[in-house]
């Protein structure tokens, strides 16, 4: 125990194999150590995982479907075992893997509630405490009390969110059950979760969303076929990751064009060349940068997807202020400017858009910038300068995050099949300071303001009402 | 510490227990009620049944006493049944309760048949007043009544947790039980003495377990008596009980992989 006092999870060489049987009656002989008639075949969910999970950690696992992620969650409650390895967890869990464990049809939400929290192994009194707070989070109004059978989907999963939420556990594991409801609900539920995860719990949080990885989570690993293939900062991995995805995006675009409904996804090799592709972007970083070499800032490790057309190329991306001095430190309401450096690697005549995506550090989209199409003429060698100006900056304290690339053809409504010369993903960043230092809003619109000047309007009314009298 | 945690585990038990009742009647006009129009609409039948229609007895018993002979049986039979079909199925309907972390996955099936046996409670307290005041008896042997109830669930729970687990992996189980189930119906001494069957095919009834049991309810209720069988029933309840638990304990993890 004194060993493994400060990880909360700790997992060496975990692996968790499935057996793949013909038929149900093979499965029970098998089971039953008895001989099969065709042979059973192996597949590894999870191959050699080692993790080890601080106490109050926040970790991500991001992946694709049946990357194993799920099935990582499950050997952490006790009911599942891996096939070889050890997993040793120290504290209470909770896992929020199925939205409405214990929810009955014919109960009303509020009997729901007291059952679930029952099964959780909540005391009577702790009970009664959670149900208020509970009631008052869904706003479900008087359908508290009706059977959850008439509830739509949304305000099922309102319920069981809240509900699995009540629970305040040492070591909490989420399973994609952040996306309940609709715009206001889910501002809300990211509140709730972030409550609960500043309480100091460790978390374990498998998502889709990347945005909700950044947002909650400082680690994070990637999951690809039952393997780790990444562990380290969120950004980074969350990076490397997206990376990967639009690649396997891009190349099942292709194919799907020339060859009708290949399984190019499946295909091995493929698989293993595209994700050395986005690991070799954090492996680049590393070594010294060339001259040409993309010159970002020291803490934003640059995450560089080359394009399809590699003869124009991103050599450098700078902020300004008002002075055109290059910083990375700005101010709120001047204007700032993002130049985009380009050198052309071959001679040739140039479509060309500038495309800048603004985030904010906790990895929501703020903005997209877009330009026009821009036609020149580079020798080999020759550079030109894309500029975006804010001319008032109109965001609020805080750390940005920018992406910059450059697009050979761009359909704004269908990003994914553009055609691109060079992007460099979540790679810059700049801080911003506004005039109020303890202002935390996001955004500083330029607005103003208008008072009417009633006393003279009224002063004037007076005059008008008694010239009348007279 | 160690006490704690386990009247902390008890109090889970039993809150799921209250819950499931409550489930079974959630959404149902009667609600709970219906857990004494049940065993009450049983007599009626089986009154009608034996004093109008058929008008058999064996020559030892006076019609209504056959009556409390037959339903002596028959309740604790009826739950037996139910708590057989619906705990075997337990664990492949509450199988999201697996990857609750806090609730332990062997009183899944437990709380099934606790909640399945909910029904023999009224119904005992309606033979005990019927015994009351039609046949005017009120015999000291009832104080038994929960030791033999306990034993059942005990025998039950046995069978469950060995059915229940490979239930997962051959779902065949569900459909198998309800066939035995109407089978044991007739092999159990229910509706007739021993002394009624044929010699040759008496032995089928004492390879019957559940036989043991309805003799030691028949004890209680018709003879008002002590004999072997309740002792006979409290062992297969042991060895079943135990086994059973045993066998679920071993091989609980090997088998959720198939959930």
């Amino acid at each position: 125990m004194t060993t493994h006092d400060n990880n909360a999870i700790t997992i060496e060489n975990v692996s968790k194999a499935y057996k793949l049987y013909q038929s149900t009656g093979d499965q029970l002989r098998d089971l039953l150590n008895l001989k099969t008639k065709k042979p059973v075949q192996e597949h590894y969910a999870l191959k050699n995982i080692n993790l080890k999970v601080e106490k109050g950690q926040r970790l991500a696992i991001i992946g694709r479907n049946g990357a194993g992620k799920s099935t990582l969650l499950k050997m952490l409650t006790a009911n599942f075992r891996p096939s070889t390895g050890k997993i040793l967890i120290n504290g209470k869990v909770q896992a929020l893997m199925n939205v409405g464990i214990g929810f009955h049809p014919e109960f009303s939400g509020h009997e729901n509630i007291r059952a679930s929290l029952t099964y959780n192994g909540l005391s009577p009194s702790e009970i009664n405490a959670a149900v208020d707070e509970i009631i008052d989070f869904v706003e479900l109004g008087d359908y508290i009390h009706q059977p959850v059978k008439t509830y739509s989907l949304g305000m099922q999963s309102r319920l069981s969110f809240a509900t699995a939420t009540a629970i305040k556990p040492e070591i909490l594991i989420v399973d994609e059950v952040l996306g309940a409801g609709d715009a206001y609900f889910s501002a809300k539920s990211a509140d709730r979760m972030r409550a609960l995860t500043n309480s100091g719990c460790t978390l374990l949080l498998v998502s889709h969303a990347t945005s909700q990885v950044l947002q909650f989570c400082e680690q994070a690993i990637w999951l690809e076929s039952g393997e780790i293939i990444q562990q380290g900062d969120a950004l980074e991995v969350v990076k490397s990751y997206e990376a990967y995805s639009k690649k396997l995006e891009h190349e099942h675009f292709n194919h799907t064009l020339s060859e009708p409904k290949s399984s190019v996804i499946q295909s091995k090799w493929l698989r293993e060349k595209l994700l050395k592709d986005a690991l070799s972007i954090d492996e680049s970083k590393k070594s010294p940068l060339g001259p040409d070499n993309i010159l970002a800032d020291e803490n934003v490790a640059s995450s560089r997807w080359p394009g399809t057309d590699n003869r124009l190329q991103i050599t450098d991306v700078r902020v300004l202020n008002k002075d055109k001095q290059v910083v990375n430190l700005v101010r709120s309401g001047e204007s700032v400017d993002i130049e985009i450096e380009v050198k052309a690697n071959a001679d040739g005549e140039y479509d060309c858009y500038f495309v800048i995506l603004l985030f904010s550090e906790d990895g929501r989209w703020i903005s997209r910038h877009c330009s026009d199409k821009y036609q020149f003429n580079l020798q080999e060698g020759e550079r030109t300068i894309g500029k975006l100006s804010y001319k008032q900056l109109c965001l609020g304290n805080g750390k940005f995050i920018f992406s910059a690339a450059i697009y050979k053809t761009l359909e704004l409504d269908d990003l994914a099949s553009a055609e691109y010369y060079d992007l460099l993903s979540r790679s810059f960043e700049f801080n911003v300071i506004a005039k109020d230092r303890s202002d935390i809003s996001l955004l500083q619109l330029p607005v103003t303001w208008q008072v009417s000047d009633n006393t003279q309007e009224l002063k004037q009314k007076n005059l008008i009402k008694s010239k009348e009298l007279e | 510490m160690i006490g704690k945690f386990k009247s902390q585990r008890w109090q889970l038990l039993k809150q799921s227990i209250i819950n499931d009742i409550h489930q079974k009647y959630a959404g149902s006009v009667m609600g709970i009620l219906w857990t004494f129009i049940y065993p009450l609409f049983l007599f009626g039948i089986y009154i009608i049944l034996y004093t109008v229609i058929f008008r058999v007895r064996p020559t030892d018993m006076t019609t209504l006493t056959y009556v409390v002979y037959i339903l002596s049986g028959l309740i604790p039979f009826l739950s037996f049944s139910e708590a057989l079909n619906t705990g075997a199925g337990s664990i492949v309907a509450k199988k999201q309760l697996l990857l609750n972390t806090i609730y332990p996955s062997e009183f899944i099936p437990l709380q099934t048949i606790i909640s399945s046996h909910i029904n023999i409670l009224t119904g005992i307290v309606i033979l005990v007043l019927f015994n009351l005041f039609f046949n005017h008896t009120l015999y000291w042997t009832y104080l038994l009544i929960p030791v033999l109830v306990l034993l059942q669930m005990m025998f039950v729970a046995g069978i469950v947790w060995f059915l229940s687990i490979i239930n997962l992996v051959a779902r065949d189980i569900q459909q198998i039980l309800s066939l035995v189930t109407m089978l044991l119906m007739i092999l159990s001494p229910v509706a007739y003495t021993p002394s009624m069957v044929p010699a040759s095919l008496k032995l089928i009834i004492w390879l019957n377990p559940f036989s043991y049991f309805v003799f030691a309810y028949q004890d209680i209720f018709v003879y008002a008596i002590v004999s072997k069988h309740i002792f006979i029933a409290g062992g297969i309840s042991l060895f079943f009980f135990f086994s059973g638990y045993f066998f679920f304990q071993k091989v609980k993890t090997i088998f959720y992989d198939y959930a």
